[in-house]
């Protein structure tokens, strides 16, 4: 056990950080699977999901559920997004003209 | 809209009400616990100590319930940076962390599902998820906003940006980090994991998971062979025998 062991009688201050797969045995989803589960399920957007989800993957990014809603959230309100992002914004209004007029999420 | 439909999926699939379940969740992590505080001595949050659940700070990114229910069934104390202001009204507040030394402290970094937003703009707690229908609390239609994405920028955002500044701070004066069944993908975690590696010469860490040696290989390789791989599931891991 050597190498964790703070010197003293000091207790070792110790940090846990849980993920996904520490609830997957109780029967609770990984991001993975609940975008696949929101894409089965609510079947009115299941289009403009699974189309969310192909653009988020042609980018390279996993089409996990976060990558989905940080879209919507981007989407739903660009000029937050704008600010946010400030001058990086400006490469992507062809992202907000895509959400607006292909997805026709607003 | 498809935003908020997909957050009351969310709510309805990640807060657990399933009594087997529950069970489940409590002889899980009443093991994990135990082994946790035998492992390193820690402190108690039950003064009488018969749960063996530590003082312990949790972060997770996690929406669901789990560690709540654990804490609710057992019987000890939790924090999760939120204080009702009256009754039916929360708030978050960050320094209620540093109020409650003696409880299990829980960071949802991503959101979480016990908390709802109600039409008249309060917060308060979910206690029930209906099957279908509407989230309806104290006779208002609420509405789940306290999920966020991770993985795009949340820097100004409260309290993502209170909990990551917490996150940072455990982490410089932490010996141990202890990572359970994480991808390791948010880009804001892993720059606060990043500056920590140089800035903390004296933490470990411990990443449980199937895929440890992967995930250590591609986000952790700042910390070299301070960073261990533990390649075992939630279940089947023994704070007191694998963390060596």
């Amino acid at each position: 056990m050597s190498g964790i062991e703070v010197k003293g009688a000091e207790k070792p201050a110790i940090v846990v950080l849980l993920g996904a797969g520490a609830s997957v045995g109780f029967d609770l989803p990984d991001n993975r699977k609940l975008a696949a589960e929101v894409t089965n399920n609510l079947q009115h957007y299941r289009k403009r999901i699974i189309q969310i989800r192909e653009v988020v993957k042609r980018a390279g990014v996993t089409d996990d559920i976060e990558a989905v809603l940080s879209i919507l959230q981007f989407c739903e309100d660009p000029s937050k997004a704008s600010r946010d992002l400030g001058p990086l914004s400006a490469i992507l209004q062809t992202s907000a003209a895509l959400c607006q007029y292909d997805l026709g999420i607003r | 809209m498809i935003a908020r439909r997909i957050r009351e999926y969310l709510v309805r699939r990640c807060f657990v009400n399933d009594p087997i379940v529950i069970d489940s969740i409590k002889t899980d992590y009443a093991r994990f616990f135990r082994g946790l505080t035998a492992r390193f001595g820690l402190a108690l949050c039950d003064p009488g100590g018969e749960s063996g659940t530590p003082s312990v700070d949790i972060f997770t990114t996690n929406y669901d319930n789990v560690v709540e229910e654990y804490a609710r069934t057992i019987g000890v104390q939790i924090c999760d940076g939120y204080e009702e202001i009256r009754r039916g009204n929360f708030r978050f507040d960050h320094a209620k962390f540093e109020r409650s030394p003696d409880s299990l402290r829980l960071y949802k970094i991503h959101g979480t599902v016990t908390y709802a937003r109600l039409a008249n703009g309060l917060i308060d707690r979910v206690t029930y998820v209906p099957p279908r229908g509407p989230l309806v609390m104290a006779g208002q239609v609420a509405f789940p906003e306290l999920i966020y994405p991770g993985s795009k920028p949340y820097l100004s955002a409260e309290p993502q940006l209170e909990l990551l500044f917490l996150f940072k701070r455990a982490l410089s004066n932490a010996d141990v980090l202890l990572i359970i069944g994480h991808s390791l993908r948010d880009p804001n975690i892993n720059e606060v994991l990043r500056q920590v590696s140089a800035t903390n010469s004296k933490i470990r860490l411990f990443l449980v998971s199937p895929h440890a040696g992967s995930v250590i290989k591609s986000q952790l390789s700042a910390y070299g062979t301070r960073a261990i791989a533990i390649d075992k599931t939630f279940r089947s891991f023994e704070p007191s025998s694998d963390l060596t």
